[in-house]
Order: structure tokens, then C-alpha cells, then sequence
């Protein structure tokens, strides 16, 4: 009976199956997106994470200052008209400083949830794909989540030296792991479902399999997670920073400026308030994206 | 008279569910009585609100959002919708007791077998320890478990399905009620199984003189074990008489349906097994007039205008909401 | 349970071996030659070359990381690129306020995070649920160091309740250790009582509409028993296992909140060793920390066996 299926469908029954499930899914889609749109939580995330974005491509070329501007009698300096959230220890601005960090945060943010996501979808797919590739790049996943993300991330920066590209690397080393198992255990599922079968069946190309059907199918799960990275690797950052083994002085990412607040928080508090503030809210409004993001694309996990 | 001898009556019992697709109705204008000693069944389809009813005389639903009761419980004379909840609990296991369908989901996975009988014990008697043990074992080989000193220290998962099924019932014995609810107790069991868990429910009925609520979906066993029978449909009750008028006079077209569909041994020609067609309608859209109208081969236009109460007809006791049964023109 | 234990120590030792490689291959991802990165720019030819021999860079890396094994199989953690003491000696004498810290931490969160999350299952959609729900977000949201930073400015400067930084060891006085514990320990715990919550909440809503609840209560059950003991039970598989994730990652992080109250733990020896290039401590901190977590692992595993019946572990 299963055989006779398979050698009665052509490629013309399956693309025409593909197709009638990816209109019924964009149906689905549409009206996840109407609801998701309705969504507040998620809406408010969204636009707090969209201001931020905003402030980091355009903010810099709007501030007159420059971030690194010494001005020594100008020094600690509470918020006034001229300086919106006062003047560090060094007299710089910290609201330009706060504006420039937000293209850091970005920048790692973007990065490190981008290029993990990428990464975890090939190894996801291979391993799902490869029994040896798969008991060889689970075992490097497993090895690498046993290390607690904090302290990879800063034996890895200790190593490579502290730079924002360097953040970049170390943080994707350390959310890989995740995004490969994730993908992986979505590609099982996929895999095991009938069409994917029924075109082994008709000879397409595992390869084909692979990256034109699987890899569409478990994008879902893996935009959630990326901004779930998206957020820690914003946290991590400022960490890092915070620590000193970060993005180096005198560039301002928001964990410096928090690191010198540290030192002057009995006189100087809008040095820890407002970039905190800022880095709380940007955090707050991608995990309240993010939620609404798995409502939407995967509303099975939530 | 009669009246001092009944356990419990139900008074147009409504149950009302708010949900998220607005206010269901699952129990509408329900009323019966159950006299001490006696085996009543309920009778119906998935969703005909038979379980629905039980739960509500013991009022395990949550009253503050989820559900709305109407109408009057007395029990022996109390009224259970006028006491307070936390005071319910008193009633709860100790005169009035459940028995759920899946022992396996009802049964708590990560308590012991004793732990889960002595609890009434101590809940209702404040019975120590090793008297609860005594009377655990004791229930126990009164539920017909072998070796129920050793049975009393296992997990429920430990133990086979019909095994389950008599723990069930004696946690439910534990404190003697006076009134046994049985929610479908064999519909999850092997036939073979099913056959003894039921007669053991009509042998502790007989021998502890408790009243039992019967609820399932299979007119066959209420035919072995009833006194009497209820048949709901839809939240409504269509018929009610004693278990043999309904099997030698049935007058509901649902209820001859129901009778029909049970398989019989003793037929000669091996008929096919006679099916209601059609399908039970939701709740949220509950048909005008007659509400088995749909799926019923005598039904016409006056069935569909018009409701029908359940009214007395034919012999003792005999009640049935279908006016062409009433007139007799069926 | 012996065989399974036995069975499950197996299973760790390649996760163990890709930790230990991932830690020693550090040394080789430094750009340039690490001893002149270790010792910087005015550092003479000699002195450069005496420490690529003290730290064994001349043999290849293959034997090296053998020998380096062996060591740390034998107890040997190595000493200190910077100042020669022993490892093992370092992270002894500053181990303890690590472990109070984390320890107080975990307990704060779940001293907090249990009976709320279980409070809101119970209330469902009332206003405390939503309560309990903004914490857990806000929790997720406010990074360890931002709360600890805060805190300090409500609890240190205006109210003057805790001391702004510093460690009161144990036997200096409970009160103050607990005072100056405090703050760290709750900007630590916090995000874990949310995550705890969080699942407290959603596992208890699962549990709470099962039969066997409804079963307990047809029996008389009160309902503070109910969620005490017939659900929370069956609840506790998932929480353990964030709980046991929890403490690592409390452990792990703990090397922030150090920096944030100064407090001269293993995150202090860290971050010491961060400035300084002290690769040796480094590894040895995080190859202990691993197996530490994967010992955390085997325990919450072991606990599943001892928490439902059902699992049963001999198989």
C-alpha cells in the first residue's frame, strides 16, 4: 500500500502538496499575525527593541558631542539641558556614551544571534542527517554547555584579547551549542514527517532535502531562541564590559559606563540610572518580543 | 412513606461553565432521586453531562469563576448547595464518595498505596497510623486484593489496571459512605475485569446497604447491576424508569437507539449492530425544541418548535420527555 | 541504582574529555606567542623565553595536554603563571564566601520563588498571578550586576540598611555576614526565583488539572494540602531541575556580583586573573566548575528516582 503510494507520486503531486501546505500554513500564519499584532506585550516589546535599534543607527551622527570627548571641568556633572544624563569622571557625556553604547549592544546583539543562528541551523541539519556528525558535534555541544556562559565567555576573551569582534566570537562559541541542539531535535520532527518520506521515495536529493524543505521547517524555533540570544548576549556584553574583559576602553559600551557609575555611586547615581535603566528596558522589550515571537511561530513549546 | 427513604434528590440541578467561548450550559433541569440501598444508573453518550452531574453534587468545581449552580441537592434532607464550601469537605469522602474512570490518572503516581487510603482515615477520623494501616489492609481484602499487607507499600504504577480499579474503590469506602459515586469505573478495564469490578460494587451495595450512583454509557451494565435508570442526552434527562420497563418498554427514541446498539449474543442472524446516526450537537449551540430532534427518525416539525418536559407515562415511575411516546404514536 | 550510577558516570566522561580539550586548547587560540602576551611589552627576550619553558609552550601540545591531564587526575592543579602559588591553594583560601554567596542566593530565590509560583497556579488569572507573572518578566530582564547596582543605591546609600561592599566571614558574626550577604545574594538569586517561578507556575497548572487532584478532593482533602502535598510533589521533577541549573549558573555568575560588592571570592580570583593573564587559574577554575555542574546533573537525576516512582533508575 505505502509502496504503491510512492511510485504513483510524481514530482508534480508533491510540489503540489508543498504548496497547498505552505498556502494553508501562510493561512495560519496570517491569522497568528493579526493575533500577534493584538498581542500588547509583544507590541510594546517591539517598539522599545525598534527605538533602540533606531538610536543605534541613527543616534550617533544626531549627537554633537563626541563619546570619547575629554572635558575635565566639566566632570561629574548632574543631568541638565546640556547633558540630559550628566557628564563621568572624564566629563564626557553620558547620554552620547549611552547612545554609542546602544551600537555596541546592537552590533554584538545582532551578531551573535545572527551567526549562532546560522551555525546551530548547519549543525542542527547535519546531525540530524549524519549519525557520526551527529554523535561528534552533539559531544562538542554538550562539552561546550557544560562550561558555565559566563565563564567560557571570559576565559575565551581572556584568550583572544578584549574587542568587540572578539565579544562577537566568544559569545557565538557559547550560544552555538544551544541553537544546535534546538535545531536539531526541530529537524528530527521534521524529518520524520510523511512528505519528506514520500520525496526519499522519489529519489530527490538528500541535499535538496536538507536545505530546501528541512531547514524552511525549523527556522521557527530558531528565530525565538535567536532573540533569547539576542537579549543575554546584551546582558553578557555589559557583563564582560563591566568586568574589563569586554569592549575596551575608551569605547563606551553600556557595562563600562556602569563599571566607572560603580565607582562614584554615592555621588554620581545617573551614571548607574540611566544607562541601567536603558539596558533593562532594551532587555525587557526582546524578551517581551520574543514571547510573542513563540507565541506566534511556535505556539506548541510555550 | 417513600420520601424518608431517599438518599438523595436532585432538584433541577443546572450546572453553567463560564469558558472562553462564553457560558455553557452542561446540566439543564436535571432531577432524580437516589433511595438508600439502591443502584441508579445514569445513562449517555460522551458529553451528555451524566459526569457533569456527579461532579456537581459533590461540588468539585470551582465556584468563584469557572461554574454556576442552580437548582437544590438534598441529601439525606441537607441541602449541599446551601452549606458553606470549606464545610463540604466534611462531606467529601466520608458520605459521599467517588470513583473515577482511569484509576491510573487518578491515583496520585507518587504517593504509596496506603498513604492514599489511610488519607480519608485521617482527614475524616483522625485515625493514627497503625489503625489506618489495620483498616487499609482490611479495605483492602474487602476490595479483594491479595496480600494487601505487602500491596499497601507500592506506587500505583506498580500494580495492574483492574488491581488499580479495587484500590480506587476502596479509598472511596474508606470512611463507609452512604452514597457511592461511580463515574464510569470500568470503561478503562478489560471485559473480564470489567465483569468483576462490577460485581463487586453490587456485592459491597448489598452488603454495606450504600446508595449508588452508577454513571456509564453501556446499557448492558446497568441491565446486570441497576435498580433503577436514568438516560440523559445533552444536559437533559429523556427518560427514567426501572431497569426493566426500560429494556422491555422503552419509549424515548434515544433510549430504543441506546438498546439497540448493544450487541446480543443470543441473536441468530448476525445483524449489524445498530448505530444512532448523527453526532451529539456542541453545547454552545444547543438545538430549539426537542433537542435529540436531529438525529431522530420520528421527528417532525412540532419535535423541533416545541420543548417537551419529562413527563410521567405508562408504568410506576415512568418518565419521558418525547410527546409522540406520551400519545402513544409511536 | 549502583549499575545506573556507574552507567551515568560513564556517559559524563566524553562530555569531560571535550571540556578538558576546550580548556587547554585555550592557551593555543591567544594571538601571538602567549608568554610575550602574558608578560607584555617591555618584557626582555629571557624572560619570555624562561616562561614559555615554565609553562611547557616549547613541547608539542599533543604530550603537553597528556601531562597536564595527569596532573589534574592526580590532584595537581598547577600554579600560578603570575606569582607561582599552587592553584589548588588559591582557590581553597577563597572558595568560601563563592559558596555562601551562591548557597544564600539559591535560597533566597527559592524562599521566594516557591510559594509564589505555586500561589499563582493556585489563583490563576487573579491579580497575584499577573503580579507573579511581571516579576519573572522583569526578573529575566534585569541583568544580576544592574539589580546588584541598584540595590546598592537603595539599600547602601539612601537607606544605609546594608553595607555598600565587603565580606563578613561566618565566624565574625552571623548577623553581619548574613547583613553583608544580603544584597549580593538577593541580586544574584533574583532572576533564579523568576525562572523557578516561572516554571513553578506553569508545572503546577499542568498538575492541578489532573484527576488524581481532582480525585484527592473528592476524597475531603483541604485545599492548602492539596497544593502542598498531593500537587507540589508531582511538581518537583522540573523544579529540581532548574534548581540544579540554577546554583551553577548562581555559582558561575557569582563572579560578577563579586566585582558589583567586592567580595574576594573565586569571581575575585578571576577577574584578578583576567588582568593579570593567569591562564593557569583560569582553566583550573572552569574545568572545576564543570564538574561541578556535571556532577550537579548526575544528583538532580539521581533525585527524579528518589521524587516520582515512576522513573525507575536500575534500567
Amino acid at each position: 500500500m505505502n509502496n504503491m503510494k510512492q511510485r504513483t507520486l510524481t514530482e508534480a503531486d508533491l510540489r503540489r502538496m508543498v504548496e497547498i501546505r505552505n498556502r494553508l500554513t501562510k493561512e495560519q500564519r496570517s491569522l497568528q499575525l493579526h493575533k500577534f499584532l493584538r498581542n500588547r506585550q509583544a507590541m510594546v516589546g517591539l517598539v522599545i527593541f525598534l527605538i533602540v535599534l533606531f538610536a543605534a543607527i541613527f543616534g550617533p551622527s544626531l549627537c554633537k558631542e563626541s563619546p570619547v570627548a575629554l572635558n575635565v571641568l566639566n566632570r561629574l556633572k548632574p543631568p541638565s539641558k546640556e547633558h540630559w544624563f550628566g557628564t563621568d569622571t572624564l566629563g564626557r557625556d553620558v547620554y552620547t556614551r549611552v547612545i554609542y553604547g546602544a551600537r555596541i549592544s546592537m552590533i554584538v546583539g545582532v551578531s551573535v544571534g545572527a551567526i549562532s543562528g546560522i551555525l546551530g541551523l548547519i549543525i542542527g541539519i547535519y546531525s540530524s542527517y549524519n549519525k557520526y556528525a551527529d554523535e561528534i558535534l552533539m559531544r562538542i555541544c554538550d562539552g561546550l554547555k557544560a562550561i558555565p556562559s559566563i565563564l567560557l565567555a571570559i576565559t575565551l576573551m581572556t584568550a583572544l584579547g578584549a574587542d568587540i569582534k572578539n565579544v562577537i566570537i566568544s559569545l557565538t562559541v557559547v550560544n552555538t551549542p544551544t541553537m544546535g541542539r534546538l535545531a536539531r531535535s526541530a529537524a528530527l520532527v521534521v524529518k520524520e514527517q510523511t512528505y519528506i518520506e514520500a520525496m526519499r521515495g522519489i529519489g530527490a536529493k538528500s541535499r535538496r532535502i536538507l536545505w530546501r524543505h528541512i531547514a524552511p521547517n525549523i527556522m521557527s524555533p530558531l528565530l525565538v531562541q535567536m532573540t533569547f540570544v539576542f537579549a543575554t548576549s546584551i546582558i553578557t556584553e555589559a557583563a564582560l564590559s563591566f568586568l574589563g574583559a569586554g569592549v575596551p576602553a575608551p569605547q563606551p559600551s553600556w557595562g563600562s559606563i556602569l563599571s566607572e557609575g560603580r565607582t562614584v555611586i554615592f555621588t554620581s547615581q545617573w551614571m548607574i540610572i540611566f544607562p541601567g535603566a536603558i539596558t533593562a528596558m532594551t532587555v525587557l522589550g526582546l524578551n517581551l518580543f520574543g514571547d510573542g515571537l513563540r507565541d506566534l511561530l511556535d505556539p506548541l513549546s510555550s | 412513606m417513600e420520601k424518608n427513604n431517599d438518599l438523595l434528590i436532585v432538584e433541577n440541578l443546572t450546572t453553567t461553565f463560564n469558558t472562553e467561548r462564553g457560558k455553557l450550559k452542561a446540566v439543564d433541569g436535571v432531577s432524580f432521586n437516589v433511595k438508600n440501598g439502591e443502584i441508579l444508573g445514569i445513562v449517555g453518550e460522551s458529553g451528555c453531562g451524566k459526569s457533569v452531574t456527579s461532579q456537581s453534587i459533590m461540588r468539585l468545581y470551582d465556584e468563584k469563576k469557572f461554574a454556576e449552580f442552580k437548582g437544590k441537592i438534598l441529601f439525606k434532607g441537607e441541602s449541599l448547595f446551601d452549606i458553606p464550601l470549606p464545610k463540604m469537605r466534611n462531606y467529601r469522602g466520608e458520605k459521599i464518595s467517588m470513583i473515577f474512570q482511569d484509576a491510573l490518572s487518578a491515583l496520585n503516581p507518587v504517593f504509596t498505596i496506603g498513604e492514599q487510603i489511610r488519607e480519608p482515615l485521617w482527614i475524616h477520623h483522625r485515625m493514627k497510623k497503625d489503625a489506618a494501616k489495620e483498616r487499609a489492609i482490611e479495605l483492602l481484602t474487602l476490595v479483594g486484593i491479595p496480600d494487601p499487607s505487602k500491596r499497601i507499600d507500592q506506587y500505583p504504577h506498580e500494580l495492574s489496571g483492574g488491581m488499580r480499579q479495587r484500590v480506587m474503590i476502596a479509598i472511596a469506602l474508606a470512611c463507609s459512605p452512604e452514597l457511592l459515586i461511580a463515574d464510569e469505573p470500568t470503561t478503562a478495564l478489560d471485559v473480564t475485569i470489567q465483569a468483576q469490578i462490577m460485581d463487586l460494587i453490587v456485592e459491597l451495595n448489598k452488603k454495606l446497604n450504600m446508595g449508588v450512583i452508577l454513571i456509564t454509557h453501556d446499557l448492558a451494565v446497568v441491565a446486570e447491576t441497576c435498580n433503577r435508570v436514568v438516560v440523559m442526552y445533552l444536559g437533559q434527562i429523556v427518560e427514567e424508569a426501572t431497569v426493566t420497563e426500560i429494556f422491555d418498554n422503552p419509549m424515548h427514541p434515544y433510549t430504543k437507539g441506546l438498546l439497540q446498539s448493544i450487541p446480543r449474543i443470543s441473536d441468530e442472524k448476525q445483524e449489524r449492530l445498530f448505530m444512532i446516526p448523527g453526532t451529539v450537537p456542541l453545547l454552545s449551540n444547543v438545538p430549539h425544541g426537542c433537542r435529540f430532534a436531529e438525529r431522530c427518525k420520528y421527528a417532525e416539525e412540532a419535535c423541533r418548535q416545541n420543548n417537551q418536559d419529562l413527563e410521567s407515562c405508562g408504568g410506576a415511575g415512568h418518565k419521558v420527555r418525547c410527546w409522540k411516546a406520551i400519545k402513544g404514536i409511536n | 541504582m549502583l549499575k545506573y550510577l556507574f552507567k551515568r558516570i560513564l556517559a559524563t566522561i566524553p562530555v569531560l574529555f571535550i571540556v578538558s580539550i576546550v580548556i587547554f586548547s585555550i592557551v593555543y587560540i591567544i594571538p601571538g606567542d602567549p608568554a610575550a602576551v602574558i608578560l607584555g611589552e617591555n618584557a626582555s627576550q629571557e624572560d619570555i623565553q624562561a616562561l614559555r619553558t615554565r609553562m611547557g609552550l616549547d613541547e608539542p601540545p599533543i604530550p603537553r595536554y597528556f601531562n597536564w591531564l595527569d596532573n589534574i587526575l592526580h590532584g595537581d592543579l598547577g600554579a600560578s603563571t603570575a606569582n607561582g602559588t599552587p592553584v589548588a591553594t588559591m582557590i581553597a583560601n577563597q572558595i568560601k564566601p563563592t559558596l555562601n554567596l551562591a548557597t544564600f542566593a539559591m535560597l533566597l530565590a527559592l524562599i521566594i520563588a516557591l510559594p509564589l509560583g505555586m500561589w499563582a497556579a493556585y489563583k490563576k488569572g487573579t491579580w497575584i498571578d499577573q503580579a507573579v507573572t511581571v516579576i519573572s518578566l522583569l526578573g529575566i530582564s534585569l541583568p544580576s550586576f544592574l539589580l546588584g547596582l541598584f540595590l546598592i543605591m537603595i539599600g547602601a546609600v539612601k537607606l544605609r540598611w546594608f553595607p555598600v561592599s565587603g565580606y563578613v566571614p561566618f565566624s565574625e558574626g552571623i548577623g553581619a555576614h548574613f547583613n553583608a550577604l544580603f544584597m549580593p545574594a538577593f541580586a544574584l538569586g533574583f532572576i533564579h526565583a523568576a525562572l523557578i517561578m516561572r516554571i513553578t507556575r506553569a508545572t503546577l497548572l499542568e498538575v492541578l488539572n489532573t484527576d488524581y487532584i481532582r480525585m484527592a478532593k473528592s476524597k475531603g482533602v483541604h485545599n492548602f494540602v492539596l497544593v502542598a502535598k498531593h500537587a507540589f510533589k508531582n511538581t518537583l521533577v522540573p523544579v529540581i531541575t532548574i534548581i540544579g541549573q540554577s546554583f551553577i549558573i548562581a555559582l558561575s555568575g557569582s563572579t560578577v556580583i563579586e566585582a558589583v560588592f567586592g567580595i574576594p571570592g573565586v569571581g575575585s580570583l578571576i577577574v584578578n586573573s583576567v588582568s593579570r593573564r593567569d591562564y593557569q587559574v583560569i582553566q583550573s577554575v572552569v574545568l572545576l566548575t564543570a564538574l561541578l555542574n556535571i556532577t550537579v546533573n548526575l544528583i538532580v537525576d539521581l533525585l527524579y528516582g528518589v521524587i516520582d516512582p515512576r522513573i525507575r533508575l536500575d534500567r
